[in-house]
């Protein structure tokens, strides 16, 4: 659930960009950061996990506005894929509000894709949550590959049903607006039925 | 408006302790009661509420954690001070599990005592016990809410630190011989142990200015890192 500061009047829910190591979510997350208002973004933190790098930043949305008098904030981060940062992964996951799973469109690379998916799954299920009603975004990432995963290829394995898909070269910025656009406005959805 | 002053049952078969801690909390303004054992204690507290109990824990007929497990039991709104000579790590850590608020050792500070009492009594608030939280999360709640508090952490194999919080902002840690982040990782990266919050007091020094966030999941990082140990080098270089 979103943290409510009732001293400051704010309400900040928590993006989380996950996946499997290497499939663009710090490229997502700084193509983001790279395009919000100077004025509308906090600093970007950077933490030297091992392969890639792990990024937390925050901003205020400026079509979302305010909820009953309380400004809006995002905290987004992403997740460092490697097996091992099982406890680092669990913070961060820890009290999300709504997920963009970023998916890499390497044909090799169904299994990590798939392998990330379930440790997602078991993480929401430890904290309770059922994450078939929980605000989730697929992102096929990489879509410039000369032959990337057919589309579906996720959704038929996994049974995900009627979950929203994006299409994306987080490396040139193509998708990674729209992916983020529609994970901050299911999640202000699930908050405000 | 006036405000109600806590009473104390101040419970300690050592005289000179009973004399000295009572008389400097009932000049400030305290109602004190005095006994010499845990048994003399319950029937006070059978008779009459007390707000807080502070207590020795080696004492004749029934001790001090033994008076403890009574109270949760059985007056679970009294909030209890441990006060011991013999104190150790171990001792620290039954004493908070058991559902101390503070646990001090011999000599005891009187001042930091009092200081604790009364930031425990806002009337607004609650108090509480959290028992098997991991450190990082209670100390994002403190981060989150804004506390102004020092975290002494005790290991379970005698490893100690001090984080001091202002205003929900790390500013300073203690740990052995160790301070700043390096003292901050340290402590957050105990393998279980126990927690209390202090009352707040200026660090004698501001070692660290980075951002909460960055604190947590750095931390988290390390420790994931140390637990893999070796077994990282085996996987797979990046594609």
């Amino acid at each position: 659930m979103p943290h409510i500061n009732y001293r400051d009047k704010e309400i900040a829910f928590k993006i989380v960009y996950y996946g499997p190591g290497l499939s663009g979510k710090t490229t997502n997350l700084k193509y983001i950061h790279t395009a919000l208002d100077k004025g509308r973004k906090g600093e970007m933190i950077v933490l030297d996990t091992e392969q890639e790098r792990t990024l937390f930043f925050d901003f205020f949305p400026l079509e979302l506005g305010q909820i009953e008098g309380y400004a809006v904030r995002f905290n987004m981060y992403t997740v460092p894929g490697q097996v091992y940062y099982e406890a680092s992964r669990r913070l961060i996951l820890e009290g999300a509000d709504g997920v963009v799973f970023v998916a890499d469109s390497h044909e090799g690379r169904l299994d990590e894709n798939l392998e990330s998916f379930g440790m997602l799954q078991s993480s929401l299920a430890d904290f309770g949550v059922d994450w078939k009603r929980f605000p989730l975004v697929l992102q096929y990432n990489k879509r410039d590959l000369p032959q990337p995963l057919p589309l579906g290829t996720m959704e038929i394995k996994l049974g995900l049903n009627g979950i929203p898909i994006f299409e994306a070269v987080a490396t040139e910025g193509r998708g990674v607006m729209d992916t983020i656009r529609m994970a901050s406005r299911q999640v202000i959805e699930k908050f405000q039925p | 408006m006036t405000t109600r002053k806590e009473s104390i049952l101040l419970v300690d078969d050592d005289p000179e302790v009973v004399w000295a801690l009572g008389r400097y909390f009932t000049r400030a303004g305290f109602p004190v009661t005095t006994c010499g054992d845990g048994e003399e204690a319950i029937a006070l507290l059978e008779a009459g509420d007390f707000d807080t109990v502070i207590t020795d824990i080696q004492m004749p007929r029934l001790n001090g954690l033994a008076l403890v497990d009574w109270l949760r039991a059985n007056r679970a709104g009294t909030r209890v001070v441990v006060i011991t000579a013999f104190g150790g790590p171990s001792i620290r850590h039954l004493s908070i599990k058991k559902g101390a608020i503070l646990y001090l050792e011999k000599p005891v500070d009187p001042d930091l005592l009092a200081e604790a009492l009364l930031s425990s009594k806002e009337e607004t608030a609650f108090s509480g016990n959290i028992d098997k939280i991991d450190i990082l999360d209670y100390l994002q709640l403190m981060m989150l809410i804004g506390r102004q508090v020092v975290l002494e952490v005790s290991s379970k194999d005698g490893g100690q630190g001090l984080i001091f919080i202002d205003k929900g902002k790390v500013r300073h840690a203690k740990c052995e011989d160790l301070e700043g982040e390096e003292a901050l990782f340290k402590c957050l990266c105990f393998e279980g142990g126990s927690f209390v919050n202090l009352p707040w007091t200026e660090p004698d020094k501001i070692t660290i200015n980075k951002p909460g966030d960055f604190l947590l999941m750095e931390a988290a990082r390390k420790r994931d890192e140390a637990r893999a140990g070796p077994k990282r080098m085996l996987e797979g270089c990046p594609e």
